[in-house]
């Protein structure tokens, strides 16, 4: 593997700087991920001041346990995979009480499950590859070979029920060519949106230890109250998102790294819906409605002819913050120059 | 369970009687709805009353100073055509209007709210006018784009059908003849969650919290089974007056038009045969160099997303089953689209005896098209021309109930008439 | 208003030589035999194509991957079984899913099903139905949905005829009193193969050669469904109080129906990776022991094969998303019992990660494992917090997927030579002698 110091992140603009990167030799790219609880303040229900909720993140480093470069996120920090890249290692710095693991799916690598064995002599189990041990003093790696152009979710592969929702999740995004997201399938502008939920009273029974124990022994009860896009839901200061130009081919990239299916409904124009999970459609969909499972991406392009802020609304109505009156979860508007 | 028995065959007996009672009336003709290019829709409350006859304080859109309806009205309007619709305010809470699908929608007076212009809550005094050009064809939507979480679940949605251009020189839902139908039915799905609607009767506004959503009756264009069956403009639903009793003769080409009205994803089975799916957010499935429905796929069960559209062809005749669906013998004349190799087949089974049956009461007592056979005395009955009925619900088993109550919820009948049957 | 047809099925029947009421009330299966000297289903056979299957529909017991015992709703094999063992054998047989029905494009299905009652629930004289779902150009008398036909008694047989013309992938259950019967477990996969399969040996597919073993998912011309192993999957959930309500006799809570067990072909997991039958504890109840889950998901393969996955849901509430962790895209190649093809010869087929499905619905699903090394992997659901058996973790709604390492001796310019092997998922297979 090319051991060269790849770190490029982005935040939801297309990054030109992969287009000043050398092309032609299959090259890995590297990151170095930290995972680590931290506390996100969500509104309040009644619009006045903000909840804590208690998160586990990741966070960029420039290495093993070295220089912290971004602070712990939910969703962790976009993967921008420069084109042509082939093989995807990520170290990772596990600073949870808990073993942790991380997987890509649609994306190959070798796979060493974890399980143990339940009261019952029967195996179960406990992470779908080879783990990082709590508070590792090691980094241990993740690496994926034969990369696949597309849109794609990083998501903790231990114990996922508990530890997706707690937060461990983001996006990584490998395109075909720089502006190409697929092969042939160009892009002027792009806008990255992942969906996920919250729902605090099992991030507070995770948190204190009683998940398991005294509180909750399952996720059956998931009932979850705040509903992002981003990591954040939608309040009255949310800004809109810049969504290119008029005439632009712009790229919308959704996943859902929730645990229920939304149906972002985007007003005012149509999308063609290009492709789900990396996988490119033999023909477009020409929709205004998205089907987006949990787990699931889709990559869509718009084309606006005309400028304005297009709202993006989850027709399931997840657009309220823990039940409050006021506009928010998964709203955004999409900002289209003139 | 047996306990539950009652309330279905009752149900049923009275709906599908009054349903046969009413056939002569035009109650069934086209897709009920408002017709022209200016509507006005008033955001009223008032009362659905459900499958099990409980009466649910609901918000909808009236046809202006008419009662509030559930779904609002359906408008059908021209392709091409400029479309205004003008929204007043009679809820205690601002209301808007989306239209999903349409581009270039322009809104006019009012408030600004966050999604589009809004009416605030004066009784009606502040007009908003939305205007958008209806450039193509198909099944849309409309719901409110105020408070949605609260106002789509209160009832504020109903639905659009944009005529093409070739219609009604062909009766098409799309300008190709691939679209072509013989009968369009509407069916548009929603569900309510009862504790929302009591909360919001009583003005418990800080009690209601719509991430607790737990629906309890789902309806098909704002009736639960068995209501979807009868008439339209039953005067007893006076704020459901649309239905939904789809029906057609072995041959014909029958149009769904299903819109996603409420929260919640619904597989929607539809019995009797496959559909071949058409248009989905009123475009039709055509590849970039295709004409017509070239990607049209055929499915058993289409899923309805909330706030999607699905438009999809059904048809039947019954061919390939190995027996004469008609009964004939083998010198019988032929019927109309009959399946030639079976004619004249035997039926390939001993049925049990009578004793050893329960009956429906939409059974003919014939397992033939068009005809009739001995029943015990008190079975049957609801099947005057001996047609065969088939259930299109919802396979989410769950939302074919009326609270507490088997049967009903999205659910209703296909029932395809012997030729010759009148077919408003 | 028009009149009736003068039809009468009286003497229509009898014209044909069929007596109406054939027995007094008693278990009563009906195979007729295959003399129309017609091979259609194509495997040189003109005598075979008829399948006879009988089932029964009764209540039991099945337990959850928590060890909870649940009382149930559900059908019994007892094929072959003389009809007057059948009430003996048939009573408390209930499993889940129900046997799965596997025929092949050109049989005909007699599908005799006898009502064995309820040991546990005296108090119920439930009748029963089959509805094959899915079924092209259904006929409302064998379309099995009580309000416009006929339901079976207890104590009685009905015999059901199916002309199986479209290969693919379906499903069966019971539609009387739906939702209860449904969500108690009345439930199972139903397969139709396609008559591609029996394809003489070295038939040119457009470049495709078929040889005789080859298996299709539909006759789609090209080998384009070929694959070397398939496994329904079907997806089901309990609501463990509703089976309880029902256990103890109390009003049933649909309006709160909430499946809290979410399942893969019967069983949460890990045991759907157990591929023994599993015997119930009935038992404990004072009831018989019972082995009344009988299909088990784990899914092996060799490297390089085409595993074909017949993904359905009978789940009575909700829509569920499932994934694997191969790495290599499931390529959707048929839904609704139909090739992923539109009639103007337009390949509509997809690749994706995540299948979402609710009930009723059916998806053909290709994984080509080339790309995959040998290892376990995993088939779950993405709606996460199912991966639970009420309220244990570690469980729900996920099996196993073993790839073998593909055998190192390949021939040159032979096709690898695969392992075939045995099938140990139970199923009613079509074409096995009745009696």
């Amino acid at each position: 593997m090319n051991h060269k110091m790849l770190k490029t992140i982005s935040c939801g603009v297309l990054p030109l700087m992969t287009l000043a990167m050398v092309a032609g030799t299959a090259t890995g790219a590297e990151y170095y991920l930290r995972a680590e609880a931290f506390t996100k303040n969500l509104p309040d229900p009644s619009g006045v001041g903000t909840i804590p909720i208690p998160m586990w993140g990741f966070a960029l480093d420039d290495s093993f346990e070295g220089l912290e470069l971004q602070a712990v996120s939910v969703p962790g920090p976009r993967l921008t995979v420069p084109a042509g890249d082939t093989t995807l290692t990520i170290h990772l710095d596990n600073n949870l009480s808990v073993p942790i693991s991380l997987t890509i799916p649609g994306q190959i690598t070798t796979k060493t499950p974890v399980f143990f064995t339940d009261g019952q002599g029967r195996q179960r189990v406990h992470s779908f590859t080879h783990e990082t041990p709590a508070g590792n003093t090691t980094m241990v790696d993740y690496t994926w070979t034969g990369l696949e152009p597309g849109t794609y979710l990083y998501l903790s592969g231990t114990h996922l029920a508990v530890q997706v929702q707690m937060g461990l999740y983001g996006g990584v995004t490998i395109d075909a060519a720089a502006g190409e997201a697929y092969s042939g399938v160009t892009y002027d502008a792009e806008v990255m949106l992942l969906y996920s939920e919250i729902d605090p009273a099992l991030h507070t029974a995770v948190d204190d230890g009683s998940y398991g124990t005294t509180g909750p022994t399952s996720t059956v009860d998931y009932n979850p109250k705040y509903f992002l896009i981003n990591g954040e839901p939608y309040t009255s200061a949310t800004l809109p998102m810049s969504a290119g130009a008029v005439g632009n081919r712009v790229l919308l990239r959704f996943l859902n790294a929730g645990l229920q299916t939304h149906a972002p409904n985007l007003l005012g124009m149509y999308m063609s819906v290009i492709a789900e999970d990396g996988n490119v459609y033999n023909f477009p969909k020409g929709q205004y409605s998205l089907t987006l499972p949990a787990g699931q991406t889709k990559d869509a392009i718009v084309t606006p002819s005309a400028d304005g802020a297009y709202p993006l609304i989850d027709r399931r109505s997840d657009v309220t913050n823990a039940g409050g009156f006021s506009l928010g979860g998964m709203v955004r508007f999409l900002e289209v120059a003139p | 369970m047996r306990t539950h028995l009652h309330s279905k065959g009752t149900q049923f007996t009275v709906a599908v009687m009054a349903a046969l009672a009413l056939f002569a009336t035009d109650a069934y003709a086209v897709i009920d709805g408002l017709t022209g290019s200016t509507f006005t829709l008033s955001a009223k409350d008032g009362y659905v009353l459900g499958g099990d006859g409980l009466s649910i304080y609901t918000w909808g859109f009236a046809d202006d100073t008419g009662p509030m309806q559930y779904p609002g009205p359906t408008l059908i309007v021209n392709q091409g055509a400029l479309v205004t619709v003008s929204l007043k305010n009679y809820l205690p809470e601002p209301v808007s209007i989306v239209f999903p699908g349409q581009e270039g929608v322009t809104a006019t007076g009012g408030v600004a709210g966050q999604l589009t212009q809004e009416a605030p809550a004066d009784n009606g005094a502040t007009t908003v006018e939305y205007q958008f050009q209806a450039s193509e064809p198909g099944t849309y939507h409309y719901h409110s784009g105020t408070h949605m979480d609260l106002q789509v679940e209160m009832g504020l949605v109903g639905a659009i059908i944009v005529r093409p251009t070739e219609f009604p020189i062909d009766q098409w839902a799309y300008n190709h003849t691939d679209s072509a139908y013989d009968h369009e039915y509407l069916f548009l799905l929603t569900e309510m969650d009862y504790d929302v609607h009591l909360m919001a009767e009583f003005g418990l506004w800080d009690q209601i919290d719509t991430t607790t959503f737990h629906p309890v009756y789902w309806f098909i264009n704002g009736r639960n089974f068995p209501d979807t069956t009868l008439a339209a403009d039953t005067p007893w639903l006076p704020n459901q007056p649309y239905n939904c009793l789809p029906r057609m003769h072995p041959g014909e080409r029958l149009l769904l038009r299903i819109i996603g009205g409420g929260r919640d994803l619904h597989p929607f089975h539809p019995h009797g045969n496959n559909t071949t799916v058409i248009a989905k957010d009123a475009r039709l499935l055509q590849s970039p160099l295709g004409t017509g429905a070239d990607l049209a796929y055929s499915d058993y069960t289409i899923t309805s997303l909330p706030g999607q559209t699905v438009d999809a062809i059904f048809e039947w005749t019954g061919a390939q089953l190995g027996w004469d669906v008609y009964g004939h013998a083998p010198g019988d004349p032929m019927e109309p689209f009959e399946y030639a190799p079976d004619h004249g087949k035997p039926f390939p089974v001993i049925l049990p005896g009578q004793q050893e049956l329960t009956f429906g009461g939409g059974y003919s007592g014939s397992p033939f098209l068009g005809a009739a056979g001995d029943l015990p005395p008190g079975e049957g009955g609801l099947n005057v021309y001996g047609g065969f009925m088939y259930p299109w619900h919802s396979h989410a088993e769950n939302e074919i109930i009326n609270n507490d109550i088997f049967i009903g919820g999205m659910l209703s009948l296909l029932i395809i008439e012997p030729h010759g049957t009148p077919i408003p | 208003m028009k009149r009736i047809r003068p039809y009468h099925l009286l003497s229509l029947l009898m014209c044909f030589g069929v007596a109406v009421v054939p027995v007094s009330a008693d278990i009563f299966s009906q195979c007729p035999p295959d003399t129309d000297g017609m091979d259609t289903d194509g495997d040189g056979d003109a005598g075979n194509d008829h399948v006879c299957l009988h089932v029964t529909a009764s209540d039991g017991f099945v337990n959850m991957a928590d060890g909870r015992l649940m009382y149930m709703f559900g059908f019994h094999d007892v094929t072959g079984l003389p009809d007057a063992d059948v009430m003996a054998d048939g009573m408390l047989g209930a499993e889940f899913p129900a046997p799965t029905i596997e025929v092949s494009e050109g049989q005909k299905l007699y599908l005799s099903l006898s009502n064995v009652g309820m040991m546990v629930r005296p108090d119920l004289f439930d009748a029963h139905t089959i509805h094959y779902h899915g079924f092209p150009e259904a006929s409302a008398i064998f379309d099995g949905v009580p309000g416009p036909s006929v339901s079976i008694n207890m104590g009685s047989s009905i015999t059901y005829f199916y002309n199986n013309v479209e290969p693919g992938t379906y499903m069966w259950h019971c539609h009387f009193e739906v939702t209860e019967h449904m969500q108690m477990g009345m439930l199972g996969n139903l397969v139709v193969r396609p008559i591609q399969n029996n394809l003489p040996n070295l038939t040119d597919l457009n470049g495709f050669t078929h040889q005789t073993g080859y298996t299709y998912a539909y006759n789609d011309g090209d080998g384009s469904t070929y694959y070397d192993v398939d496994y329904p999957i079907q997806l089901h959930s309990f609501d463990p109080v509703f089976h309880d309500a029902s256990f103890t006799v109390q009003p049933l809570p649909f309006a709160n129906m909430k499946d809290t067990y979410s399942m893969l072909n019967g069983r949460g997991y890990p045991d759907t990776v157990n591929t023994a039958e599993l015997l119930n504890t009935a038992d404990d109840e004072g009831y018989e022991a019972r082995y009344s889950q009988k299909v088990h998901s784990l899914i092996e393969a060799t490297e390089g094969d085409k595993i074909l996955l017949r993904v359905s849901s009978l789940s009575t509430t909700l829509f569920y998303t499932v994934t694997t962790t191969l790495g290599v895209p499931m390529k959707v190649i048929g839904r609704g019992a139909r090739l992923l093809r539109s009639a103007s010869g337009q390949d509509l087929s997809f690749e994706t990660n995540a299948l979402n499905i609710g009930g009723g619905e059916g998806l053909d699903v290709i994984i080509d494992t080339t790309d995959v090394g040998p290892g376990t992997y995993f088939l779950y659901t993405t709606n996460l917090n199912y991966l639970s058996n009420d309220t244990e973790d570690f469980g729900g709604m996920m099996t196993e997927i073993v790839i073998a390492a593909a055998p190192l001796a390949v021939t040159d310019d032979q096709p690898p030579v695969r392992l075939r092997r045995v099938d140990t998922t139970k199923r009613i297979r079509g074409g096995k002698p009745l009696r």
